[in-house]
Formats: C-alpha cells, sequence, structure tokens
C-alpha cells in the first residue's frame, strides 16, 4: 500500500483507532502500520488529530487567567518553603501507590434526622441480563450499620446505612455508580476506565491521585469536597444552566450546588482524617438549609464544628488543634439559640474556656 | 527581562538572566505554564491534571537550580527537558512506557520540540479546533460529539440516532478527514515534536 492508497484505508483506521475494528481488521491494521514509516505517519496524523479536539476541554481550562493566577500562588508557596515540597511529593506518592481513591458522598439531614429504619437488612438484588453478558446489582442497606461491598475491578465501597447503590458488573468502558445517601469508597485505580459517582443532578469523576469527597443530597444542596488529589464534576444534564462548565476541584476546596448557584469555594482542610472519621465525623454540616428550623452535628470532631458555627453566626472561633483532639460532638441545636449559649455548653462539657474577643470568640484550655 | 522574548528564541539567553527573582519567575511561568501542561498533556497522554502536577514539579525544579543552571541553557528549554524527564519517569510505572518508546524510537531524532511548541499559539489552536467542528455538515458533527463526548460505540450511535452503523462509520472517518485538514498546520508542528527521539 502507498501513500496515495492510504485514504481509501481511513474507513478502516479510524475504526482501529476507537476500537471498532474486527479482530481480522486489526491484524491487517497492525500489519500495515508495521510495513513503512509512511503509513504510521499517516496514521499518527489521524491519531493527533483525534487527540487535538480531545484537548479543547482542557485548553480553554489551561488558558483561564483566573486560574492561573491561583497557580502561580501555589507554585510560590511551594518554593518559598522550600524544604517542604508538598506537590511534588504529592506527585510523587500517588505514582507509586497508584492512586486508591476515597470518594464519600453524604446525604444531609435525613441521614441524621430521626429516621425510623424499616426492617434492619441488607436487601442485595441482581438482574441478569444474559445478551448483555451483565448484571444490574442493586444494594439497599438499612441494616443500621455500614456495609462493605468489594467490587470486581478491587475498589471498595463501604455504604452507609438508609444508603443505596446501583452500578453494573462487570464495568464496560466506564466504571458507572449512582448512589442515594452516604457511601465512602475506595476506588481501585484504573485509568482507562474512569470511575463516576452520579448522585442527583451531578456526576463526580475521579482523575487519580488520593483524596475523599463529601457531599449532600436530599436536601437542595449537594456538596463535594475535595481532600487530596483532583475530581471533575460535571452537570448529568447537559443543558443544565446552573453548571454550563465542568468543575475541576482542587484539594481544600469545595463544591456547592443548589438552589440558584453553583460555586467553588475553599474550606479547612483536615488532612490526617482516617476514611473511618470521614464516614462518621467529617460531614459538611449546615449547607445554608434555611427551610429548617434546626442543625445537627453528629459524632463531628470539635474543630469541624467550630468552623461550621462560624461560618453559621458569621463570627471568627479561634482554637488551638492541639486542644481539642479526638473530641467528637454530637447534638441539635435551634436555628434560634444564640451562639453564646451554643459555645457555653460546650466549653462546660468538654472543659473548655470561650473568651470573646469583639466578632470572635477564642477558645482555651 | 528577556525570558520574556525568548518564545521563538530559545537558545542564546545570556547566563546572566538565569539569576531571575521572583518576580520575573511569575512572568515566565505565566507565559509557559499553559503551553506545558498542553505540551505534556499530548505528549504523553496524560489527563491534564497529571500534566500539572509534572509542570508544576517543573517549574520548582527549575526555581531550585535558578542558580547553577549551565551558561548557554535557556531556562525555557531547561523546562521542557525537565519536564520530558519527570514525565518519562512517570511513564515507567505504566506499561504505556513501552509502547512509548518503541513508537519514539522509530522515528526521527531531532531535537526541536521545545522551539517548535512554543511557538504554537494556543488560542489560535483553540479557536482552530472549535471552527473546524463546527463547520462540520450537521449530521457527521452530531456523530462526531457522540462519539467524542460521550464515548459511545458505533453501534451506540446508530441505535440513537436510528442509523446504519455503516453510516455511522463512514461519516466519522469523513470527519476525521475533514478535521485532519483543517487542522493540519498544527498537525505539521505537533507530529515534529512528537515523534522526535527524547533524550534523556
Amino acid at each position: 500500500m502507498h501513500m496515495e492508497d492510504n485514504n481509501q484505508y481511513d474507513e478502516l483506521l479510524v475504526r482501529y483507532l476507537f476500537n471498532e475494528e474486527t479482530a481480522q481488521e486489526k491484524a491487517i491494521v497492525e500489519n500495515w502500520l508495521n510495513a513503512s514509516e509512511e503509513n504510521l505517519r499517516h496514521f499518527n496524523r489521524l491519531k493527533k488529530t483525534w487527540q487535538l479536539t480531545e484537548i479543547k476541554k482542557d485548553l480553554t481550562y489551561i488558558m483561564d487567567e483566573a486560574n492561573l493566577e491561583d497557580k502561580w500562588n501555589r507554585l510560590e508557596q511551594d518554593i518559598t518553603e522550600e524544604v517542604e515540597r508538598p506537590s511534588m511529593r504529592r506527585m510523587l506518592i500517588s505514582i507509586a501507590v497508584a492512586a486508591s481513591v476515597l470518594l464519600v458522598v453524604g446525604l444531609g439531614w435525613i441521614f441524621f434526622s430521626p429516621h425510623k429504619p424499616g426492617i434492619p437488612i441488607a436487601q442485595h438484588t441482581e438482574t441478569k441480563n444474559d445478551s448483555l453478558a451483565f448484571a444490574v446489582r442493586h444494594d439497599v442497606n438499612t441494616t443500621g450499620k455500614e456495609k462493605r461491598i468489594q467490587l470486581a475491578d478491587g475498589s471498595l465501597i463501604i455504604l452507609a446505612n438508609n444508603s443505596e447503590v446501583t452500578y453494573r458488573e462487570p464495568f464496560a468502558d466506564k466504571r458507572e455508580i449512582t448512589l442515594i445517601g452516604k457511601a465512602y469508597f475506595k476506588v481501585a485505580h484504573d485509568k482507562a476506565k474512569p470511575f463516576t459517582v452520579t448522585s442527583g443532578d451531578i456526576s463526580t469523576t475521579v482523575l487519580g491521585t488520593e483524596f475523599t469527597i463529601t457531599a449532600f443530597r436530599n436536601t437542595s444542596h449537594i456538596i463535594i469536597r475535595l481532600y487530596n488529589g483532583k475530581v471533575v464534576i460535571k452537570a448529568v444534564d447537559k443543558t443544565n444552566k446552573r453548571m454550563k462548565n465542568d468543575v475541576y476541584l482542587l484539594p481544600g476546596q469545595e463544591f456547592v450546588y443548589g438552589g440558584q448557584t453553583a460555586i467553588v469555594r475553599t474550606f479547612s482542610l483536615h488532612n490526617n482524617a482516617a476514611p473511618e472519621q470521614i464516614m462518621t465525623g467529617d460531614d459538611p454540616s449546615l449547607p445554608d438549609a434555611q427551610d429548617r428550623p434546626y442543625f445537627m452535628f453528629n459524632n463531628q470532631q470539635l474543630g469541624e464544628v467550630f468552623d461550621n458555627l462560624a461560618a453559621l453566626y458569621n463570627v471568627e472561633i479561634v482554637y488551638n488543634k492541639k486542644d481539642i483532639q479526638k473530641i467528637y460532638f454530637t447534638r441539635k441545636y435551634n436555628r434560634t439559640d444564640s451562639l453564646d449559649t451554643i459555645l457555653k455548653e460546650i466549653g462546660t462539657i468538654h472543659h473548655l474556656t470561650i473568651t470573646r474577643k469583639d466578632n470572635a470568640y477564642i477558645i482555651s484550655r | 527581562m528577556s525570558i520574556n522574548n525568548t518564545q521563538n528564541n530559545l537558545e542564546g539567553v545570556p547566563p546572566e538572566n538565569l539569576q531571575f527573582d521572583k518576580a520575573a519567575f511569575k512572568e515566565l511561568f505565566k507565559k509557559h505554564y499553559p503551553p506545558l501542561c498542553i505540551y505534556c498533556r499530548l505528549k504523553y497522554s496524560f489527563d491534564i491534571h497529571l500534566a500539572e502536577d509534572i509542570v508544576h514539579s517543573g517549574f520548582i525544579k527549575l526555581w531550585e537550580t535558578r542558580q547553577t543552571l549551565a551558561s548557554g541553557i535557556s531556562p525555557i528549554s531547561y523546562l521542557y527537558k525537565i519536564i520530558d524527564n519527570l514525565s518519562l519517569n512517570t511513564l515507567r510505572h505504566e506499561k504505556v512506557k513501552q509502547q512509548h518508546a518503541a513508537h519514539q524510537l522509530r522515528t526521527t531524532s531531532e531535537d526541536i520540540s521545545a522551539a517548535t511548541f512554543n511557538s504554537i499559539d494556543l488560542k489560535e489552536l483553540s479557536a482552530a479546533i472549535d471552527a473546524a467542528i463546527a463547520e462540520l455538515p450537521e449530521q457527521m458533527r452530531t456523530i462526531f460529539e457522540l462519539r467524542k463526548f460521550e464515548g459511545l460505540k458505533y453501534a451506540e450511535i446508530a441505535n440513537r440516532l436510528n442509523i446504519s452503523v455503516k453510516t455511522v462509520d463512514t461519516q466519522i472517518s469523513r470527519a476525521m478527514s475533514k478535521l485532519k485538514e483543517k487542522l493540519s498546520r498544527f498537525l505539521i508542528f505537533l507530529i515534529l515534536i512528537f515523534n522526535v527521539l527524547l533524550k534523556m
């Protein structure tokens, strides 16, 4: 085959590029590619054309001036503390460990509100569809405790009480999970098969490295928090007006979706939280659920509680992490309760001194 | 600060310019971070975020070695080199590496990556891709975008649009040929760059 003939092989080559070829065609193409450099070059042009269209959204993202300023700030931080090089280390670690991923998607008030569970059973449904050679699996957990589900690809799901997941197994091109409620995901690394969790209007796709997310559902808000690594969040419905572009989160950022908004903002990062703590204690509480007259903390780290109160009452609460390490707090308050009362109560329970200074509260031991 | 004017002229930056301060480094970063990320993304087929991690590390490395950089090496071509090395180290941990190396070895060995890639205007490239896709006939574009954005298989596209698989096959192939033609001036660059033998 010579160069002038190449174009008539384009259909075959494009099929090959998209893995649509038959076994016989595959052999023909590979043979042809090995036959001459000219052939290989011809194929490369097709391949690069496809890659160019693929990088379109990356181009838009990477040229964003505002993003660039953020990225400079991070670099500046890293070169200022030259001894510590977190991002470099993060990269190397992510390569070495081959990226396990923690993903927690939570259900908000409904999950914590006094909810009478039905009969405590872990229900498991499997719908076989032989012609397509996969099974749709639907796991519902109402046992009152967490349930572990080991997936065939090596990923692990810990499903919270009153929660359910649906997925097909074995996974095809993509690993897609639908979640109602709350779950912790440890995702086995597989670049070729993106791992996506859909909850409500929002899908979250794992892009690599190690991280956790927390989100609400069944309130008007969904919150996705990123602790480490990278995720991309997309609207399930492409015509969704609240969310026209994909959102890439950086560690320490959370994405708040609901009402008329879809925003990214920073939150205070708890670097050392273990998965178990994240499951039980690290729920981002209190998205402005104005429609509810109360708010709750459910076995949350005290630091988290203070951060949330600070946000809720729009004040500053200063504390020393060491003073309140390993203290967890569970309590329900009315929105009308005064912050003074709440803090005084927490102080009494945990032997902390609360000092007020202008618009700030200082917590000490 | 002559580092700013090195877009097409990477060599021959006088050594004294390497003693850059933070402000100059920031300018360098802002100008070259995006193309470097795209370079890394395309050359090694990394997702954009891994590319970003690598480029970020590359800048840290450049900053650390800014005073000891050999004279005659421009910081920009040095950056491209660091990024190639970091990328290859990353690939070492993945099977892709072998495949990649095989492809690289089969082709020519001119070290023109940095200079060539650096001369591509990303804004222009971005606009050209948009235009090329927009100019496809409607059905062809629909089929192409279903493949591109939703990753559907030919049979799934045929099903969704109620057309034959053969039509999908033909239309996608034609779409690719058209795009290839429209983007040819960028492809020439890219193919030159990415078929270069990497010096390790």
